[in-house]
């Protein structure tokens, strides 16, 4: 299916001219812009305001499945298993192809529809298609589900069993805590991932983590915060052991951000804020206007 | 009318993507609906900027109100720049409303905003009265803490004459800012309209005078909708998404995510 798109995408660019090949790149990628720059659970709704501004004349639905696709990817996008409450996440660790996502825990592949984001059919994975290290990935998964049970009221993960470039064992993990309440008018996501490459004795561990919260009730506010972690985790032969050093790893560094955002809120109350404008003046009450107008003023 | 719903999806569009990137939105909505220019232009509020008044050595603010084709008028020394003879200027009741102003305002920047707090006022004529529009930028980078801020206020006001003497004051606030302490980064807009009728004027002081109270008014309300409704609700959201202490992890505990 892919490949069918970029054959399409080729014989419609051969068409145009030059000028007119950069203006709808131009294009493509402004609308790219928009549609990845949503904030969680907006992404439809920008989509159908840009549908809107281009007109019935321009069709951008081919648009929408490129960029969907990258979104709901890059976002570890949480779906659901149809007939269910079961919640999966969709990542370029578990893309399979653009259509189809391996569900780890559940030992599935998952059929997935990037439009309407939600999943079309489910198949078991035979034993063949199971990774090498499986036995260690469900380790690793059995201590992230006691993290993200114990940290995250609306927390979905996957652990999947990958390998690093140089082919050594990997695991990645992936955390998505998403709460979007559209009629409130507000929406956030916590997200992170976490790739374990296993060496001799020692484990290279990289994560990369942010909080992104969007709030539009009469105005628009955005909060964004990120950021990243290094390091070696060492490794012996007790997979247990070792599964439970990661994780307690993660919950330690990611709690640090945690607290270094709520940190920073107070510090924004306390001084920042105040910085930019204060609450009153020096004087700690609200101006008298007679006076100040003629402050300095020859009667 | 096809326009509108157009013009709508374009703000619909600015309230959903972050206010620190408001250039790249503009731009990108302008190429895709250029025949919206105008429009987008006037709703959608760029970062405040300054310029320099050579004759008296002080900064202005640019914006639409005081521009003329690609040149600023000064609220100072009333000259464009770049230089340009043909350009607009206000009549004497209009530039002596608008010197009184700047006049005022900068006393009031001072007062709440301290230093690096910059203001300019512009008037012009409006259909049933008058009109003006009150800007403060205040900007702040402290390498030390490892916090920087932007305030943007945009105050357009129309004064329009009720009966004798008296004169009725709407007024529409914009405030724009973006704070970055740490890694946090907070980027935000709000809009506020007030009203205040029927009030006696005497002089041009009466109406500046009032014109001051007004913004000082609207803008410690939002102010304080900012700090408690808008800090309040993302610091809320985040601690929403994770906990740092333990939940008390029974599956009951769980809420069952909106459905799309």
């Amino acid at each position: 299916m892919y490949t069918r798109w970029v054959d399409q995408k080729v014989r419609y660019i051969s068409a145009m001219s030059e000028d007119q090949i950069d203006e709808e790149t131009d294009f493509q990628e402004t609308i790219g812009r928009f549609i990845l720059a949503s904030p969680p659970g907006e992404e439809n709704d920008v989509y159908h305001s840009l549908e809107t501004i281009v007109g019935p004349s321009k069709d951008i639905s081919g648009l929408k499945d490129t960029y969907f696709h990258q979104l709901n990817i890059d976002q570890l996008f949480v779906a659901t298993i149809p007939g269910s409450n079961e919640k999966c996440l969709i990542t370029p660790f578990g893309e399979f192809d653009e259509t189809h996502y391996i569900d780890p825990k559940g030992s599935r592949l998952l059929t997935f529809d990037h439009v309407s984001q939600k999943v079309t059919d489910t198949r078991d994975l035979s034993e063949e298609e199971l990774p090498s290290h499986e036995e260690k990935r469900k380790i690793m998964e059995k201590y992230v589900d006691g993290y993200v049970l114990a940290h995250f009221p609306q927390g979905v993960s996957a652990v999947y069993a990958s390998h690093s470039p140089e082919g050594g064992e990997a695991l990645v993990i992936c955390i998505n805590s998403t709460i979007v309440k559209p009629t409130s008018m507000w929406g956030g996501r916590f997200k992170s991932t976490w790739v374990v490459e296993l060496t001799p004795g020692k484990a290279a561990v990289n994560g990369q983590y942010e909080f992104f919260t969007h709030f539009f009730e009469a105005g628009n506010v955005h909060l964004h915060s990120q950021d990243t972690a290094e390091l070696t985790i060492p490794h012996g032969d007790d997979d247990e052991a070792f599964c439970k050093s990661v994780v307690q790893k993660i919950m330690e560094y990611e709690s640090k951000f945690q607290m270094s955002v709520d940190d920073s809120f107070l510090r924004l109350s306390e001084t920042s804020f105040k910085q930019l404008r204060m609450q009153l003046p020096r004087s700690k009450t609200t101006i008298n206007w007679e006076t100040l107008q003629f402050q300095g003023k020859i009667q | 009318m096809a326009e509108n719903k157009r013009m709508a999806a374009c703000l619909d569009i600015t309230r959903r993507m972050n206010p620190a990137d408001v250039e790249t939105t503009q731009g990108d909505l302008i190429f895709l609906a250029d025949d919206l220019t105008g429009q987008i232009l006037a709703n959608v509020d760029l970062p405040l900027q300054l310029e320099t008044d050579t004759a008296v050595g002080r900064s202005f603010i640019i914006s639409d109100y005081n521009r003329d084709g690609d040149s600023y008028r000064s609220p100072h020394s009333n000259k464009y720049f770049p230089p340009y003879a043909e350009g607009a200027l206000p009549n004497a009741e209009l530039r002596q409303l608008e010197t009184e102003a700047n006049e005022l305002m900068a006393k009031y920047v001072e007062l709440y905003y301290e230093k690096g707090g910059e203001s300019s006022a512009y008037f012009w004529e409006s259909s049933d009265g008058v009109a003006a529009a009150v800007l403060i930028k205040k900007e702040y980078n402290s390498k030390e803490t490892g916090q920087k801020g932007t305030w943007n206020s945009i105050h357009i006001f129309k004064i329009t004459p009720f009966g004798t003497g008296k004169f009725n004051f709407t007024l529409t606030t914009t405030i724009s800012l973006q704070l970055g302490i740490d890694i946090l980064n907070l980027a935000g807009n709000l809009v506020r309209k007030a009203e205040k009728k029927g009030i006696k004027c005497q002089t041009g002081s009466d109406k500046v005078r009032m014109m001051g109270q007004m913004v000082e008014e609207s803008e410690n309300k939002m102010r304080a909708h900012i700090e408690t409704v808008y800090f309040g609700r993302l610091k809320g959201i985040v601690s929403d998404l994770r906990s740092v202490t333990e939940l008390k992890n029974l599956p009951s505990n769980r809420m069952v995510i909106a459905p799309n």
